[in-house]
């Protein structure tokens, strides 16, 4: 049984990695409850979610990744509360550092907000299923699973 | 014990035949349980007990397979790989493959048995001997490729863990024996299970941009397995039956080495070298229940446990050469494989055995209980198996569609030569052997311990040298192979068909009549058709 849901996790795990795809889209797709968008910034950081009040997004910048609620969104800024790191890692320490100890700030100690102006977005896509590479690997992971599967049944 | 199995199976039939069918219909409800006897026996090899199955290994992907098996120079491919580990250097990106099987067939026999001899004198008839050949579904393996930088060099690492010999198979056959007391309906059947599978790692390196250089261990574990019954019914009623069975193990250690040369743009030439290595069959065990006296009314079963002598099987190093050309803007590729497999240099080791023979009826010599006894040492001989060099040739076409980015259909077709390991059975040597037992036993002037010495020395003959006293001329095989599959982006998924023909001569009864080693040894041709369909699915990360 045990090996039953491992299969069926690796299937799993197949079927969600690497099946969405990224489609062109407008700030005016912002705001949308059935769009999920990725908004990547000049500086490389992203917003991914679905950018209207009360949802859940999430912001990855340099080094860390932050959960947080959109409070608020208008022409000129993204303000997303109730921020909180939820990954953090060190490929970009050396940045990370160095715009921590700069002005330019994404949150301070205090605040769980953060503030992302409009104007520094450089990119807007859609994030979508890919349903075609999704089938495609959904067919790879089950014939995959079933020979395992045969294999193991037979071996153990 | 095998000459006694023997006559139990012959006279139960006589019996049943001469009394009268209405009889048999009354010797139901056995309620005596069986009495096991167990007995040591010689090795797996010396009494055939591997049916029909092929040592070749097998051919791994469907892309190959609908190609007639023709690979080694082709590349980017993680199947291909796992023959020629060359390939592996070959790969632009992770690669992950799994590869099953599904095989079935048909059969006609040409040459059957016409009828069943007494030892009564009497013969009875058979009619509609129809065998078949079982259809089976079976993993084949799991491989994942992955390009590396080695030593600042192309290189790739690979393992897979595939199915190298695959025992699968399995035949009944069903036949009606005649007598003038009414008909009976025979069947029989044996399948056959396991495999050697290897898990494989492998490592290649470019030496320089044409040529490939790798080399894979195969850690070889697996079993041989086998189930068969037999039965007689009539009136619709089952009056006896029997079963056989086989269990064995089976591992060893391999080193294949494998070169793969681009000689000029589009036209690549490839070697593999699989090392000589020994293949240890061990903790064989096999059951026999021969046929009840159908006409006791609650007959005793016995049932022969035998433990078989391990051994160990030397199989010949094999190599293979094959060449591939590209055209067409890589959109066509004709490949073509030579293999030279030497199996008939192939031999296997076992502790010696001296063969036991007690005559249970001193005034009837012919019939024998023989057992072996284990006399510790080595002994070494001929496997009996035959050389199967293999040509394969095989062609693909990529149609890439205009309208459609990144779709691609292949199709494929091919064609290999390839003739079976397990020779036809033989039987002009067993049945002289037999025929000088009778005229031993009835050499009535002579002093019975002589005549004894003289069947035990004939029956030491069948024990010690059985595989080779029914090895015959080789098995020919024909297959011819087609294949499509889609490839899109990263995924590809493929099909291939193979059907391969060939005439197989056989001992009537298969197991039920190698396990007795019967004096009534019969042989069967038939002609075979195996449809071989495989699937592939890849997908590149």
């Amino acid at each position: 049984m045990r090996m039953r849901y491992g299969l069926l996790g690796l299937a799993l795990c197949g079927l969600v990695s690497g099946c969405s795809q990224l489609s062109p889209a407008t700030l005016q797709d912002l705001g949308s409850a059935d769009k999920v968008v990725l908004i990547t910034f000049r500086d490389g950081e992203t917003l991914k979610g679905r950018i209207i009040q009360e949802q859940t997004v999430t912001f990855q910048t340099f080094g860390k990744i932050y959960q947080g609620e959109v409070e608020r969104v208008n022409d000129k800024e993204i303000i997303l509360k109730n921020a909180y790191i939820s990954t953090e890692y060190d490929r970009y320490r050396v940045q990370r550092e160095r715009m921590e100890s700069g002005t330019l700030r994404i949150t301070d100690a205090q605040s769980e907000r953060i503030i992302l102006p409009t104007y520094r977005i450089a990119r807007v896509e859609r994030v979508s299923v890919d349903k075609a590479k999704t089938a495609r690997h959904g067919i790879f992971w089950a014939f995959t699973g079933s020979v395992l599967a045969a294999i193991l049944s037979a071996r153990l | 014990m095998t000459m006694k199995t023997r006559f139990l199976f012959r006279g139960a039939f006589a019996a049943a035949f001469v009394l009268g069918l209405s009889e048999l219909a009354t010797a139901q409800g056995q309620t005596n349980p069986p009495i096991t006897i167990p007995v040591e026996g010689p090795s797996g090899m010396d009494v055939l007990r591997y049916g029909a199955s092929t040592f070749d290994r097998t051919i791994a992907g469907s892309r190959a397979k609908s190609m007639g098996g023709a690979s080694l120079a082709m590349d980017a491919d993680v199947n291909v790989a796992t023959v020629n580990p060359a390939g592996f250097s070959r790969l632009t990106g992770p690669t992950l493959s799994a590869d099953t099987r599904w095989l079935s067939g048909g059969v006609t026999a040409t040459d059957a048995p016409s009828g069943f001899p007494s030892p009564l004198g009497t013969e009875f008839p058979i009619e509609n001997y129809a065998p078949t050949l079982t259809s089976n579904y079976a993993y084949n393996d799991i491989a994942f490729g992955l390009p590396i930088i080695f030593l600042g060099r192309r290189a790739g690492l690979g393992v897979a863990y595939r199915r190298l010999i695959d025992f699968r198979s399995g035949t009944e056959e069903r036949f009606l024996v005649m007598s003038p007391f009414g008909d009976a309906d025979f069947g029989s059947g044996e399948q056959f299970s396991g495999s050697v599978d290897a898990l494989s790692p492998s490592l290649s390196m470019a030496i320089s941009s044409r040529l490939s250089l790798g080399a894979t261990i195969n850690f070889m574990t697996g079993s041989v397995a086998s189930k068969g019954d037999q039965g007689v019914t009539t009136f619709g009623q089952v009056v006896t039956e029997g079963f056989v069975t086989l269990d064995q193990e089976v591992n060893g250690t391999s080193v294949d080495l494998g070169a793969r040369l681009e000689l000029i743009p589009n036209f690549t030439v490839a070697g593999v070298l699989q090392a000589g290595h020994d293949l240890k069959f061990t903790s064989g065990k096999d059951q026999f229940r021969g046929l009840t006296d159908p006409t006791e009314m609650d007959p005793t079963p016995i049932i022969f446990n035998r433990t078989l002598l391990d051994h160990s099987l030397s199989v010949p190093t094999m190599f293979g050469l094959g060449l591939a050309w590209k055209t067409m803007s890589d959109r066509v590729i004709v490949a073509g494989d030579y293999w030279n497999r030497a199996w008939g240099n192939a031999t296997f080791s076992r502790e010696s055995f001296a063969t036991f023979t007690i005559f249970p009826d001193t005034l009837n010599l012919a019939q024998t209980f023989s057992t072996v006894i284990p006399t510790g040492g080595s002994v070494t001989k001929g496997a009996g198996l035959k050389d199967t060099h293999h040509i394969r040739i095989g062609a693909e076409w990529l149609v890439k569609g205009d309208g459609v980015e990144g779709i691609t259909i292949p199709v494929r077709a091919g064609f290999r030569n390839e003739p079976r390991t397990f020779p036809n059975v033989r039987t002009d040597r067993m049945l002289e052997i037999n025929r000088q037992i009778g005229v031993i036993a009835a050499e009535g002037s002579r002093p019975v311990a002589d005549r004894q010495a003289d069947i035990r020395g004939l029956m030491d003959e069948v024990f010690q040298d059985g595989s080779l006293l029914l090895a015959g001329d080789e098995i020919p095989t024909t297959t011819i192979s087609i294949g499509t599959g889609i490839h899109v982006d990263s995924f590809s998924f493929d099909v291939g068909i193979a059907r391969t023909q060939y005439e197989y001569t056989h001992l009537f009864l298969g197991s039920f009549n190698e396990f007795t080693l019967s004096t009534y040894v019969q042989s069967v041709t038939e002609d075979r058709s195996l449809t071989e369909m495989s699937f592939t699915a890849t997908l590149r990360f």
